[in-house]
């Protein structure tokens, strides 16, 4: 059985739920301060954390390749060669095209119509481009036949003179 | 004629209660005050991405020039208060494209302006940032072909 508590008991109790007495006032003020306190101090050092924000780089790099001269040329009772500088991105592969003029006069009947000047390579570095610095370039030679072979249905104005070279990628 | 006390003994007792309330009325005066911090921050949900590239999208290795690129970045402060930004320079770019260009890297140089001190936080007053990221035309000349990635974190203060 629980004794009744006495009145200096009961009086202690009721002035801890008492509004408005000195001593309660005193300690309610006093736990708000310390509350106000630590919410600010939360919120001050939360607003002192560096705010950040994650940024994305992005690049990409196609592989190209460029004549970077123009053709030195050359002609021979046969033939006649081109050298022509180029250049392609590190680990680029060229690929050339040859190209005779649309007007050309030369018809090849027993090659499929193909211009009998159709440009020959022969010789390129040998490998992948290696970058588009300086010091990166490579050579195409281009050799051309000036004589028609035999039994070649040639008109006898000639040769073309210009062969397009076109490198890719 | 002997008057009764009863009357002003009950007046008494009445002032004795109504002195015995009014001291127990308790007037206490708080002050209140509020602080407004100076603090800014970049707005939520922005995935900026800052594309480097000379042609268009991409970078073309043969054409001479640096290779740009910038993204906006939204932030906002308290009134009157300006923004200090941190924008880590340089950043690695390293290819991510398997079979091409392996783990080969490359370092842009990043920069970037705003807008100024903040206006406040409601709607409408944005500010932006705007990260700038450079190559140059030595840096990507000879590498090889392949996308570059890489990622930094910009900070604000306070």
């Amino acid at each position: 059985m629980r004794s009744r508590p006495s009145v200096s008991e009961r009086a202690s109790a009721e002035n801890t739920l008492r509004p408005g007495t000195a001593s309660t006032t005193g300690a309610r003020y006093s736990a708000l301060a310390r509350a106000a306190i630590a919410i600010a101090a939360l919120t001050v050092s939360g607003a002192c954390a560096p705010e950040s924000v994650s940024v994305t780089l992005h690049a990409t790099v196609v592989p190209v390749c460029r004549f970077l001269t123009s053709a030195s040329t050359s002609r021979s009772a046969a033939y006649g060669s081109a050298t022509l500088t180029y250049a392609c991105s590190n680990g680029a592969a060229a690929a050339f095209t040859f190209v005779a003029p649309a007007a050309t006069n030369v018809a090849c009947t027993t090659c499929s119509s193909i211009p009998l000047a159709k440009g020959t390579i022969l010789s390129t570095s040998v490998g992948r481009g290696q970058g588009l610095g300086s010091g990166r370039g490579k050579t195409l030679t281009v050799r051309a036949p000036l004589a028609h072979a035999a039994g070649d249905d040639a008109t006898p104005a000639g040769d073309p003179d210009t062969i397009i070279v076109t490198v890719s990628p | 004629m002997r008057r009764s006390r009863l009357p002003l003994l009950a007046t008494a007792a009445a002032l004795a209660v109504f002195t015995r309330q009014a001291a127990a009325v308790d007037v206490a005066n708080s002050t209140v005050s509020a602080q407004v911090l100076g603090i800014c921050k970049f707005n939520s949900g922005q995935t900026p991405t800052v594309t480097i590239a000379n042609s268009g999208t991409s970078i073309n290795p043969s054409l001479a020039g640096p290779a740009t690129g910038s993204a906006a970045v939204l932030y906002r402060c308290t009134l009157g208060t300006s923004a200090t930004f941190t924008v880590p320079t340089p950043a690695t770019l390293t290819c991510n494209t398997a079979g091409t260009c392996g783990a080969t890297t490359m370092a842009a140089t990043l920069s970037s302006v705003n807008t100024g001190a903040g206006t406040g936080f409601g709607s409408g007053n944005d500010k932006t940032l705007t990260v700038s990221g450079q190559l140059t035309q030595a840096q990507y000349q000879d590498m090889q072909s392949g996308t570059y990635a890489g990622t930094v974190t910009v900070t604000v203060t306070p």
